[in-house]
């Protein structure tokens, strides 16, 4: 994820956390209209306080919080005032890793590689390519540091800092933000083209 | 066992600090014919007696589906029963509809006595006049639940409600230590014989009158038909 809050083009905010914890085994995210995220995090927490409140050993998991979120994306945009997000839920469920992903229209689908926004057009061959679901922490690392670089090269709204969280049976970790390395001294850059005829 | 003044509606308390019109809804419990339940590690059982309302008629059921994970045996008003048991049919595929998982049965029983509790704080309302007997599992196990017309639940390993149920009770009380780690098929025949000794001579036991349900860990709740229920029947004789 990364760490923007843009108003249309212009990132306004720069260094926003976009993971929002539900409970300690399920983490929820979304790419597109912040304040619909937002609203959607608010819906959540409120079904997990009441699952707080009744306080009889039963929790919703990823599972249960996917299809629910399915459900409320579908009912909005039947109403024809669809939530303008791509929903991640992320989370541990009977112990597996359990990743799903509902679009505005309100579709989930479950899957264990999950690619938003632009990284759905950017994306798909560098997943496919380099990683696969036997792939260990590292690789996965390293897989989603690459996406989110070429991201950066290729969408001009982009900003350079991205967050990584992790969740497994012990417990969700929101790293801290990294910042991309990214290589913009190519000759390309430093002289421009046809150099000649733009100095006659 | 009229009370005065004090039992014309549940907006009146007695000066024994009793909701008269909630223990007159309870005495429809005891009324009723027996049911009971009974749960191991892995299933749930209920076994219940019908009663036929006159020679030329059926035997009115008492025990309802409510979903794939969860049912209900009563004793007392069969409509009040119907009537919550649509309640919870609804609940379930609701939340079926929102978690693709099936309803937490705590949680249900939970709704069932707040709406049961609505009716013993007004005038102008009756309070419902059944008990219900709901065995479930979900992924805390297998469960058995008692919902009383005061609005209050019970869980329970074992239990008996209705019509001379205390023998049936003190039956399931000295042998469901048994229970735990009991075969379906065992547990059945538990449940029988305490069922059996709550009948009277005149009552009807046999494969029209006596009803058996069950569901477990990995098994749909099921109302075992009547070849079945025989086959227990004479398995009980021996």
């Amino acid at each position: 994820m990364d760490t923007t809050s843009s108003y249309g083009k212009m990132a306004m905010y720069k260094n926003v956390n976009k993971f929002e914890v539900i409970n300690q085994q399920t983490v929820y995210a979304a790419s597109g209209e912040v304040s619909d995220f937002q609203e959607l995090t608010r819906f959540l927490r409120e079904v997990e306080r009441r699952s707080l409140n009744a306080a009889d050993g039963y929790t919703h998991n990823a599972h249960d919080y996917a299809n629910l979120l399915a459900r409320k994306q579908y009912q909005m945009r039947n109403k024809g005032d669809p939530f303008l997000v791509q929903s991640v839920i992320g989370g541990i469920v009977d112990g597996k890793p359990y990743l799903a992903v509902i679009d505005p229209f309100g579709t989930p689908l479950q899957k264990t590689a999950v690619l938003t926004g632009y990284a759905r057009y950017l994306c798909p061959p560098i997943v496919q390519n380099y990683w696969d679901e036997t792939a260990d922490e590292e690789k996965a690392r390293r897989v989603v540091e690459e996406c989110f670089k070429v991201l950066f090269y290729r969408d001009a709204k982009a900003v350079d800092r991205i967050q990584i969280a992790i969740v497994t049976e012990r417990g969700v970790t929101i790293d801290e933000p990294i910042k991309l390395k990214t290589k913009w001294d190519h000759e390309a850059f430093l002289t421009r083209a046809n150099e000649k005829l733009h100095t006659q | 066992m009229i009370k005065g003044v004090y039992d014309v509606d549940c907006g009146t308390w007695s000066p024994q600090g009793k909701l008269i019109q909630v223990e007159y809804a309870m005495e429809a419990v005891k009324q009723g014919s027996i049911c009971l339940g009974l749960k191991s590690q892995e299933y749930a059982v209920l076994c219940s007696l019908k009663r036929a309302p006159s020679e030329l008629s059926s035997y009115m059921d008492k025990t309802f589906k409510v979903d794939d994970h969860m049912g209900l045996s009563m004793a007392g008003l069969t409509a009040d029963a119907r009537s919550l048991c649509k309640y919870m049919r609804n609940e379930c595929l609701n939340y079926k509809y929102n978690y693709e998982v099936a309803h937490p049965v705590e949680r249900l029983i939970f709704k069932i006595a707040e709406k049961s509790q609505k009716k013993t704080q007004s005038v102008s309302t009756r309070p419902y006049g059944v008990g219900l007997l709901v065995i479930g599992v979900d992924q805390t196990g297998t469960h058995l639940f008692e919902t009383c017309p005061s609005g209050n639940f019970y869980e329970y390993n074992a239990y008996s409600i209705g019509a001379r149920s205390q023998a049936a009770r003190t039956y399931l009380e000295n042998h469901f230590q048994k229970f735990s780690k009991a075969s379906l098929e065992r547990l059945i025949l538990h449940g029988l014989k305490a069922l059996k000794g709550a009948v009277q001579e005149e009552t009807d036991f046999n494969t029209r009158s006596v009803e058996i349900a069950f569901v477990g860990l990995k098994e749909n709740f099921t109302t075992l038909k009547e070849d079945q229920v025989d086959s227990y029947l004479k398995k009980l004789a021996d």
